[in-house]
């Protein structure tokens, strides 16, 4: 014969609220979707972005910064990049108090100040992707939207995904764009690709999802030039007279 | 008795709901005071993005030695043995000044290593061996880029 206690039915009790309590689960796995169009979309997109020998874009960085006060400030910085394949990048920054040079010639690469008149030059790995990994890692250098430039983007973009989605058709600089979003843990990655015609990557948003104040930094795309000229000259760095050679920091 | 176990009961059941609570906040990072200092720590071990350098670089931002003068170097010095990474290498930076002290004993010492964006007043340009130092009252300077930014690391006295 079953006995109704007071403890049996607060055990009950306990045991119905530790069931209710439990996250909507369900609803959480709708969320981690992977939709086969817009990882097809981020394929073509990498694909031909990788496929051209050379290119030229103009670039303008918005950098989210926190400041100790807790508001947030934009930071500007606009950059054109000539970018020929394999070994070869050239990327001028101009924006907020910056002017800046960077070369690379597929053996050094060197960063250059008109303005304080001083350079620093190091020596570089045979191949962008190296020397991008190489800039990053050992100069702590960014080239604006260089994710997309690595050969092997769509593999490094895709790792980890727990959600693909296409948001919809928006109009970057006047060209229609697939709106595309992306998630991976502690990282949330938008990208705008050409609609018609070529796939190009009209813009870019990266999002730190995993600090709770959720900086992004976005990268708008304008002035692809897929032949643009790549003289060799270009990447290759002379020191103007009175300028001062200086080193990197070890980060 | 029943007293007891009900008082128990209640007492399990509340911290069954406070644990699922809980991890359903930390799995959905929303902003609870100590989550914070949870991702600080975290972040200096797991950079979980590779390939999206913007996210590095706001980390590596956030952990840079560069304070805004000289005067606040010092202190920088003191925060940067906060960070458990670059514990070691203050503390080595710290015996290296108090070994060699680049500042008159009046001054605060400035830790060789340390970094500034812009110089300190009164400095004159001192070179050495095709090395051009600025020399800001006994405190020596060179111009270095950290990242893509010119600072003024302080260095020991060229000879």
């Amino acid at each position: 014969m079953i006995t109704t206690t007071p403890g049996k039915l607060i055990a009950f009790c306990v045991l119905a609220l530790c069931a209710l309590s439990f996250p909507p689960r369900d609803s959480l796995a709708q969320q981690t979707a992977i939709d086969p169009v817009a990882l097809e979309k981020l394929r073509a997109m990498t694909d031909y972005l990788g496929s051209l020998q050379s290119f030229s874009v103009h670039t303008h960085n918005t950098l989210e910064e926190l400041l100790d006060s807790g508001n947030r400030v934009d930071v500007d910085v606009s950059a054109d990049i000539i970018v020929s394949r394999p070994d070869k990048l050239q990327a001028t920054r101009s924006g907020d108090l910056v002017d800046q040079h960077f070369f690379y010639d597929g053996a050094t690469l060197t960063l250059f100040n008109p303005t304080d008149q001083v350079y620093a030059t190091e020596p570089a790995p045979p191949t962008i992707e190296e020397m991008l990994d190489l800039a990053r890692e050992s100069l702590g250098l960014d080239i604006p939207a260089a994710d997309l430039i690595y050969g092997n983007a769509y593999e490094l973009l895709t790792r980890e995904l727990d959600l693909a989605m296409v948001v919809g058709a928006s109009v970057i600089g006047g060209i229609r764009c697939d709106h595309l979003l992306f998630s991976r843990p502690g990282v949330d990655f938008q990208l705008w690709i050409g609609a018609e015609g070529t796939p190009l990557p009209y813009k870019y948003v990266v999002t730190d999802t995993g600090f709770y104040n959720r900086l992004s930094i976005g990268t708008v795309m304008s002035e692809w030039n897929t032949a643009p000229q790549t003289d060799n000259t270009l990447f290759r760095f002379e020191p103007p007279e009175a300028t001062r050679r200086i080193n990197f920091m070890p980060l | 008795m029943t007293r007891i176990l009900k008082f128990v009961m209640l007492a399990a059941a509340l911290i069954a709901m406070l644990a699922v609570d809980m991890s359903f906040v930390l799995e959905n990072n929303l902003p609870i005071p100590f989550k914070r200092d949870l991702h600080a720590q975290l972040e200096q071990l797991v950079p979980n993005a590779e390939a999206i350098l913007g996210v590095r670089r706001r980390t590596r931002r956030r952990t840079a030695v560069v304070v805004g003068s000289a005067a606040a170097a010092s202190t920088a010095a003191a925060q940067q043995q906060a960070y458990e990474a670059q514990q070691q290498a203050a503390a080595a930076q710290q015996q290296i000044a108090a070994q060699q002290p680049v500042a008159a004993s009046s001054q605060p010492i400035i830790p060789v290593g340390s970094a500034v964006k812009t110089l300190p007043g009164n400095c004159k340009a001192v070179p050495v061996n095709n090395t051009s130092y600025s020399d800001c009252g006994g405190v020596f300077y060179q111009q270095a880029y950290q990242g893509s930014n010119l600072v003024y690391v302080v260095v020991a006295k060229p000879i």
